[in-house]
């Protein structure tokens, strides 16, 4: 061969891995949508991950812990630490970081110190099994899979094969029944998932919209690129149809697109009194501004029941938890756009206990999100001291009946019939609010949680979320009341009272 | 009535806009008989790169000056690395070429992601009202000054073109350096910074457009790869190296598209395969696109 | 050798290892028709090429080129033409996609007073009447002829001071070449320098001042034309006598 062929060839290769490299990275794309599709993941992520890359210093280090590692646990770490995933990877260093660190320092697991073993699948779901094969390899008594690419139905068989103790973290699998004791064709019994599902999800939202906005009619629009095979959409209906809300619309738009006027003139024929939007931040900004220039935006609850159109945006999926959309739109983003979110996730709670391992242990501020990996790696090490064996069927075992436990965050568990550690209950609504001049003056005036006043977590960047307490907050009474308690105690999320005759106080007009 | 102006208005924007990107393949190919396909790339790297300014205060107008400056640089960079170094070539047996605008293209935007972010970011808008006036509303359509500067430059910008490359002797030299490269250097033609010229000013036509293109979609990362391919299809369509038919070609997908969507509310996930169909009939019937002169051999 | 526009010394060039002029040395003074004659792959073309700076693929250059004074063989070719030198290719090489006028304006391409373009256009049209009425036409769809004239007529619009003619006869019918070789005479007594390759070594040697013989790459013979039209050997082998 002669050097011009060899240099020929070597840029092909290049050239071949480039092209993979984009390939996989639209398919992650997609993938990372599809899963967040009618649900809370890419919410979590777009939202207070994104701000996470913003705002964090990344100190990672690859993840892997060093420490003894004669008499050490073993626990696999699968994330997307390169690539458009990173910012996902950033978080997930930080806070297993922090959970090792303060595992280690208060004397392990029975007496063994907690090792780390971290795989980045980048943004290549064929990477998935090779990742699985290694970790088996090294011995590792259980993994996260950090909404790691491959995750798919390629790794799946060989969980299910050795009945390895997954813990899905961040991923939504989209489907309760694909869990045990569900009856799909799911990875079996040893898979566990800390995020909520994307029906429970869209189920909160509509009934947001049911019963405390009092809507009647909803209409959706969605990226057909993202969302091709039309999940959301049967999410959507489902979930709709549940809560009572008529649909009057459904329509599609595409990733590249920058024109929504169309689809937006026979969405306004019907009126819909609110509009879920399901795509990245730059889509739904694109219509959020759409909305803007036909002066359709949302201005408050009566007027979305009026007669010119102002639909409330409620955010199922990617887009609107993304709070970078409302950078993007300006003025047109107005305060009360909502979104389903998980309990643990939010506001980045500085009373959680992450919050302090992370200062203490990595001089780092977290972001929100940390959290949860975090818990993921309680549940396993419960698991195994349950079990008193590192053996996977009994670490299993042991997870399904370790009852409630608080780690990193808020209190949490599994059951042998439930295999996802959120219920309904776990989830909250927040809403999208505008940062520096703060929100937008209304009539009557709506008050902010004290995360927004000077020295709290929003102060500081443009927009973000705020939890929306009133909603759901008999459900998460019931889920976490001391959680509750400590929340409405230090003055976060927006406060709304009922009063006794079952009308509102008068802040609650507003969203 | 409303559904008439719809499709115009998303018609004359969208395709003002997929011409614009269509030019600047244009540009390049009419003198190289290369397909720059790291034009998509200049887009989001001059996007970025006017959001950075912004970002360090500096008003939108100045930014955008610097940022067709820049672009315009970064296009003679890519000429330098992915081009230059392949030496003397012919451009259709020796498809180097192809290997090279791409990774080039691709690698830009990961340095981008790396090196600023990966997110979405928006710019100022280049004029916020003039005369006070910043939209209207007819039948219903909003007609927002955004749209009105983008097709008012697009036309421009594409008649300044056809100019160049017409009626002065730079742009016949352009024309020149892309039929025989040899002979033009005969001509006392310096064909080396012909072609950088070429990817200078499709730089900096990129500039322009991301800048324009901003208050609608944004500075995003998938700018380069969507805009990119739909333009590519415009610039085919339309016979690539005619400016009049990087219009033409924008204008028929945007009306395509438009159409398709108003069609029904599930027709919009056809839009692609509509368009790529619309895409083949053309080429089938006319091979070099709608305004592509066929190449004349040497006698 | 003040006298001299053009001095080759030792004139070597390669592509890649194959060796096509093996140090070939010649000269052409103010005013003179010079030209070489040779058989096919001789290295006539080549000769032009190099000296009018044309790169070429894997094309090494060795020896000696000057040009009014000044060492050319490293120059690119449009630093070439803007010094003064006009080659006229082989297989005329007209700009097929533009318009006659346009190929002419880019002849023009190298001269600063782009004003009196117009001017050298009409002058043009006056020695070359059938591109007149073809001005507006792709150069594409003129004969082969035609496209000769506009070649010649593209290379002069540089008002240049050495012309160089690569094969202006190949291709075309006997009439023709008649008519392009009396354009060449003329261009002569108007006291043009040219330097002319040509296979038709008769017709060569008719409007040549001195003849260089090339025959593989080296110079065989060189003289006056008359000397070298009387050759025997010249007459043997390119004369067809």
């Amino acid at each position: 061969m002669t050097p011009e062929q060899e240099a020929l060839e070597a840029k092909q290769a290049r050239l071949d891995e480039l092209v993979a490299a984009e390939v996989t990275r639209r398919r992650f794309l997609e993938w990372a949508t599809k899963a967040g599709m009618g649900g809370i993941a890419l919410s979590t992520v777009g939202g207070s991950f994104l701000a996470a890359c913003a705002k964090g210093s990344s100190k990672a280090n690859g993840g892997t812990t060093p420490g003894p590692t004669g008499d050490t646990v073993k626990i696999g770490v699968v994330a997307p630490f390169s690539g458009v995933g990173k910012f996902i990877g950033s978080v997930v260093n930080r806070s297993t970081n922090a959970a090792v660190s303060q595992l280690n320092a208060t004397g392990g697991i029975g007496g063994r110190k907690v090792q780390i073993i971290a795989i980045d699948t980048g943004t290549d779901p064929t990477n998935g099994p090779k990742a699985y094969d290694s970790l088996v390899s090294q011995g590792v008594v259980g993994i996260l899979w950090c909404f790691g690419s491959g995750f798919n139905p390629s790794t799946l068989p060989l969980i299910k094969r050795d009945g390895m103790p997954v813990i899905s973290v961040f991923n939504d699998l989209d489907s309760t029944s694909k869990l045990y004791p569900g009856t799909g064709d799911g990875p079996g019994r040893s898979v566990f998932q800390l995020s909520d599902n994307g029906e429970q999800a869209s189920a909160v939202a509509m009934e947001y919209a049911a019963n405390d906005r009092g809507y009647r009619t909803v209409a959706l629009i969605y990226d057909a690129v993202l969302d091709s095979q039309g999940d959301g959409v049967k999410i959507f209906k489902k979930t709709a149809a549940a809560a009572g809300l008529t649909v009057t619309g459904i329509e599609t738009f595409r990733l590249e697109e920058s024109a929504y006027g169309v689809q937006l003139d026979r969405l306004a024929a019907q009126k819909p009194q609110c509009l879920f939007i399901g795509g990245l931040s730059g889509n739904t900004a694109g219509i959020v501004k759409e909305l803007g220039t036909r002066k359709a935006s949302y201005i408050d609850t009566p007027t979305a029941k009026g007669s010119s159109w102002h639909p409330q945006i409620i955010g199922s999926a990617g887009g609107t938890g993304d709070k970078s959309w409302i950078e993007l739109a300006g003025a047109d983003a107005k305060v009360g756009t909502n979104t389903v979110w998980h309990i643990s996730g939010l506001i980045g709670n500085p009373g959680f206990p992450i919050t302090e391992w992370a200062k203490k242990y990595q001089h780092e501020t977290v972001t929100g999100g940390e959290e949860v990996p975090a818990d993921g790696l309680a549940t396993i090490l419960e698991g195994v001291k349950k079990a008193g064996s590192t053996e996977h069927a009994k670490v299993v075992e042991g997870i399904e009946t370790m009852g409630k436990i608080k780690f990193a965050s808020i209190d949490f568990g599994f059951t042998k019939d439930r295999h996802i550690a959120h219920t309904k209950d776990d989830l909250v609504m927040i809403t999208m609010e505008r940062g520096g001049t703060g929100p937008v003056t209304t009539d009557p005036p709506y008050k902010l949680g004290v995360e927004w006043s000077s020295g709290h977590i929003f102060e500081s960047t443009a927009a973000g979320p705020t939890h929306l307490v009133r909603p759901t907050l008999d459900g998460n009474k019931r889920a976490h009341p001391e959680l509750m308690d400590e929340i409405l105690r230090g003055n976060y999320g927006t406060q709304c009272t009922k009063h006794a005759d079952g009308t509102l106080g008068k802040e609650c007009k507003i969203h | 009535m409303g559904k008439f102006i719809q499709i115009l208005v998303s018609t004359v924007t969208v395709g003002s806009v997929l011409a614009l990107v269509a030019l600047g393949y244009n540009l390049v190919f009419s003198t190289t008989r290369i397909v720059n396909f790291a034009q998509g790339t200049m887009l989001v790297i001059a996007g970025y790169m006017a959001y950075a300014m912004t970002r360090q205060g500096l008003p939108i107008w100045l930014a955008f000056i610097l940022t067709v400056i820049g672009s315009a640089i970064i296009g003679m960079l890519i000429e330098l690395i992915a081009i230059r170094p392949l030496g003397r070539f012919d451009p259709a047996t020796n498809v180097g070429w192809i290997l090279t605008t791409f990774s080039v293209g691709l690698i830009a935007v990961d340095v981008i992601g790396i090196v600023i972010d990966a997110q979405p970011h928006a710019l100022p808008n280049l004029a916020g009202s003039v005369f006070g006036w910043k939209a209207s509303i007819v039948a219903g359509v909003p007609i927002t000054l955004t749209d009105i500067i983008i097709v008012v430059s697009a036309v421009l910008l594409m008649f300044l073109i056809e100019v160049l490359q017409n009626r002065t002797m730079a742009g016949r030299a352009f024309r020149a350096v892309a039929q025989d490269r040899q002979t033009a250097s005969l001509m006392g033609i310096n064909t080396t910074r012909t072609v950088m010229a070429t990817f200078a000013l499709a730089g900096a036509l990129a500039a322009v457009g991301a800048v324009l293109l901003a208050p609608k979609l944004f500075v995003k990362l998938e700018n380069g790869d969507l805009l990119g391919i739909q333009a590519f299809i415009a610039a085919v369509l339309g016979g690539l190296g005619s400016t009049r038919g990087a219009v033409v070609g924008g204008f028929a997908i945007a009306l395509t598209s438009a159409v398709v969507k108003t069609v029904s509310a599930g027709a919009g996930r056809y839009e692609p395969l509509v368009i790529f169909a619309l895409f083949l009939a053309v080429l089938v019937v006319r091979p070099t696109g709608i305004f592509g002169t066929p190449y004349v051999e040497k006698v | 050798m003040s006298d001299s526009i053009l001095e080759v010394r030792d004139l070597k060039v390669y592509y890649g290892a194959a060796r096509a002029l093996n140090g070939i040395s010649f000269n052409v003074n103010e005013g003179e028709v010079v030209t070489i004659i040779g058989g096919n792959g001789a290295g006539k073309s080549t000769t032009l090429k190099t000296v009018s700076g044309v790169s070429e693929l894997l094309k090494t250059v060795e020896g000696e080129i000057t040009f009014l004074g000044k060492r050319i063989e490293h120059k690119a070719a449009h630093v070439i033409a803007r010094m003064g030198m006009a080659h006229v290719p082989e297989g005329r090489r007209v700009f097929s996609q533009s318009t006659v006028e346009e190929n002419l304006l880019l002849g023009g391409y190298t001269r600063p007073d782009r004003r009196s373009l117009q001017a050298s256009i009409d002058e043009v049209y006056d020695r070359f009447p059938v591109l007149r009425e073809r001005r507006n036409q792709s150069a594409g769809y003129l004969s082969g002829g035609e496209q000769q004239m506009l070649a010649m007529g593209r290379g002069l619009m540089a008002r240049p001071q050495f012309l160089l003619l690569d094969e202006p006869s190949l291709g075309l019918a006997p009439l023709l070449v008649a008519e392009v070789f009396e354009i060449i005479r003329t261009l002569a007594k108007e006291g043009t320098t040219i330097l002319l390759v040509e296979q038709l070594a008769n017709l060569a040697l008719d409007v040549a001042d001195r003849a260089y013989v090339l025959e593989t790459g080296t110079i065989a013979a060189e003289g006056t034309a008359a000397d070298i039209a009387v050759d025997p050997k010249v007459r043997a082998a390119y004369l067809g006598a």
